[in-house]
């Protein structure tokens, strides 16, 4: 009787914490809803630095839309000014004006060069790409998360992904190939709200750990949800127009 | 010159939503060394030649989905050595023959109006470059742009004057061109589309190009189906009409594969007849009999004469791309034709010892040029099977990115080899050194010349040994 009274006061105080904790699908679909929102437009700026401490920075606007769909503009500076990108799926083209074509290109090519690559950009859908379970975290006030591919055609095969407690945004995360080995980490900062009851890191640094002296950032300049564009703008055949 | 006139004031007098000017500057320095004692003529190509060229990208926006482009380049060039033979048969120096050599000229690569009317359905009109195949060195489907520079697939912009109709939806796109040819230009801007104007009538015909194409987003991959009827445009070919396809799609990843495939009757491919070329004497029995040297026997026949290119990208873990590609042309020369057109490139030499004008045969024996941007390598492939093949390895050392490409005519195995560095100095200036070395293949599978006993196989046909060419881009 004893040992069920103890039991009895043990499931009474542990339930709530317990139907507290978050689960790892719903820390997944939170990621995705705010670094990837159903439909948005952004402006954004990329820099890229290098090994020899010099950098490159690209202005760039990107519009999402439903159905694994977005595209990217890049506006500048004056070499790269027109170039764009579309993802559909799993498909990726690429529009240089030099050529004045569109031509398909590999999800995991670099984006322009930097240490994102394009999934990175294009391909936020975390909860669909990858398995995840919770594990314990070593910084404080966040959750971790271990994410496992669910196939081949991501960019990483493992991810660590750590986000905070309070409103489950990101803080940081590592990146690993299938040998096991990380390739790049990332570091999100500087939340910002864009619109009410919307925030989200409009910092993310993410550093190539196979060449410690490369990082790019990617900041956010400004950001819309809820936008509605015509399904034409996601097709090939709209490039360069 | 009237639709231009039009466009410019559309430019002009559309309220601007948002205007913007782009492009670059661009310095080219070459150095060729010319192949005096090849079976072309040297003596109208410099060895040494500097364009500037100042190019300008305007863009109109005169209301959401609807804009004015133009892409328009002012060259400005000095050429300098120029090198042939004497009647002795050694190397010297030439008088500049070609006064255009070291004219400023102007290229309008685009000038076009597009306009949506709804987002399923677009016009434009103008000059655009548009190119629905898949190849990536060479496109059997684009008949209607100049041809490109296979080893260097981004230097061609240059586009034809068209009236396009699309219905753009969701996984489909319906597209429908009418392109009438150019007739007459001068510096690059057309004087006469369509028909020859009267004070030159050549004919009276009409010369265009109208296309349909179907294109489908389906299983991950690109799908274009692709319906050509023309009319003495760009080729000898009447109410001749073709068929395109086009496939792309990546597997496993990183393996990208693509086929471009164009598929008709005959050739407008000129043809040296058998046997009215092996010598003087029988050139001159021919003409005596009144049969052509050089003829068209192609162009009305039954048979299928199908162009397709297969190719495939594969991109490694650094980035570098590898890219292969094969041409097969089912009316390219075969062995015993090519040996005819050396053997009439041989007469023509002759011809020209005598003072005779010979580039309306030499066009027609390797396929005509035309005028537009200058680039680096103008390539009309005349033989049947050709592979091309691209390396490129690029981020050494951050904005360093070395590549190689060869192009390679299989029968004779001869080529052309053309290494290049880029340097991206910084975000708004590339320098770029190529150079570009055309090779023979074995003596056993080459043609004769005749007189000599020469072996010569078709990159030997190069009128230079080789060529460095040094650029350096200004973006602005």
């Amino acid at each position: 009787m004893k040992a069920f009274l103890l039991a009895l006061v043990m499931v009474l105080v542990a339930g709530p914490a317990l139907a507290g904790d978050p689960t790892a699908e719903e820390l997944l679909q939170r990621y995705d809803e705010v670094m990837g929102p159903r439909t948005f437009e952004a402006e954004s700026q990329m820099t890229a630095w290098r090994e020899d401490g010099s950098s490159r920075t690209y202005e760039l606007r990107m519009l999402k839309a439903e159905d694994d769909k977005s595209r990217i503009w890049f506006k500048s500076p004056a070499s790269v000014k027109g170039q764009e990108i579309l993802r559909v799926g799993d498909n990726l083209w690429v529009y240089l004006p030099s050529v004045k074509r569109a031509t398909r290109m590999a999800n995991r090519e670099s984006f322009q060069g930097g240490d994102f690559n394009n999934a990175d950009i294009l391909r936020v859908s975390y909860s669909k790409d990858y398995t995840g379970k919770v594990v314990a975290s070593d910084v404080p006030e966040t959750w971790a998360l271990e994410l496992k591919a669910k196939s081949q055609e991501t960019a990483y095969d493992a991810i660590k992904l750590w986000v905070r407690k309070s409103d489950g945004l990101p803080v940081k995360a590592q990146y690993f190939g299938t040998s096991g080995q990380m390739l790049r980490s990332a570091e999100f900062s500087d939340y910002v709200e864009f619109e009410k009851g919307y925030q989200r890191p409009a910092k993310v640094v993410m550093r190539n750990e196979l060449v410690k002296s490369r990082r790019s950032e990617m900041v956010v300049k400004s950001l819309k949800r809820g936008v509605e564009v015509p399904a034409q703008r996601f097709t090939q055949t709209d490039l360069g127009r | 010159m009237y639709l231009l006139g039009v466009l410019f004031l559309v430019l002009a007098a559309a309220p601007a939503l948002a205007a913007e000017v782009t492009g670059y500057v661009e310095s080219r320095t070459q150095y060729s060394r010319s192949r005096v004692h090849g079976l072309l003529p040297t003596d109208a190509q410099p060895e040494v030649q500097q364009i500037l060229e100042l190019n300008a990208q305007p863009r109109h926006e005169y209301r959401p989905g609807g804009f004015v482009a133009a892409d328009l380049s002012l060259f400005l060039q000095g050429a300098w050595r120029y090198r042939g033979l004497d009647t002795e048969g050694q190397e010297v120096g030439v008088p500049v023959r070609e006064a255009s050599a070291a004219r400023p000229f102007v290229s309008l690569s685009e000038l076009y109006v597009s306009h949506e009317v709804v987002p399923a359905l677009h016009l434009l009109a103008g000059k655009k470059r548009i190119l629905w195949g898949t190849g990536w060195a060479y496109n059997p489907t684009d008949l209607l742009n100049p041809p490109k520079d296979p080893t260097d697939p981004t230097s061609q912009r240059v586009g034809a004057y068209m009236l396009r109709v699309e219905v753009p939806l969701e996984k489909f796109t319906f597209s429908l061109v009418a392109s009438p040819a150019v007739l007459e230009q001068e510096s690059g801007l057309p004087r006469a589309l369509l028909v020859y104007p009267e004070w030159n009538a050549l004919d009276h015909e009409a010369h265009y190009l109208l296309a349909a194409r179907a294109y489908a987003l389906v299983a991950n991959a690109d799908l274009n189906l692709m319906l050509f009827h023309s009319n003495l445009y760009r080729d000898d070919f009447e109410d001749k009409t073709q068929l395109g396809f086009s496939f792309s799609r990546y597997f496993f990843d990183d393996y990208e594969l693509h086929v471009e495939a164009l598929v008709g009757r005959g050739s407008a491919r000129s043809y040296p007849t058998p046997g009215c070329l092996d010598s003087g004497e029988a050139a001159v029995d021919c003409f005596r009999r009144g049969e052509p040297l050089i003829s068209q026997r192609r162009l009305e026949e039954k048979r299928l004469r199908p162009r397709i290119l297969v190719g495939t990208r594969y991109q490694f873990s650094d980035e570098s791309l590898l890219s292969a590609e094969y041409l097969y042309q089912a009316d390219g020369l075969k062995r015993s034709e090519f040996q005819d057109v050396v053997s009439g490139l041989s007469l023509l030499s002759v011809a020209r010892e005598l003072g005779l004008d010979t580039e309306q045969v030499l066009e027609q024996l390797l396929g005509g040029t035309e005028a537009g941007l200058s680039q680096r390598f103008r390539f009309v492939p005349i033989s049947r099977h050709y592979a091309f093949l691209t390396f490129q390895k690029p981020k050494i050392r951050d904005d360093f990115t070395v590549s190689a490409s060869l192009i390679a005519n299989l029968r004779d195995l001869s080529g052309l080899l053309a290494p290049s560095v880029a340097w991206s100095t910084t975000e708004w200036m590339t320098l770029t050194l190529s150079g570009f070395v055309p090779f023979s293949g074995p003596s056993s599978l080459a043609a004769t010349v005749p007189a000599t006993g020469e072996h010569v196989s078709e990159f030997e046909l190069i009128p230079s040994s080789y060529r460095v060419l040094l650029q350096a881009r200004l973006f602005y």
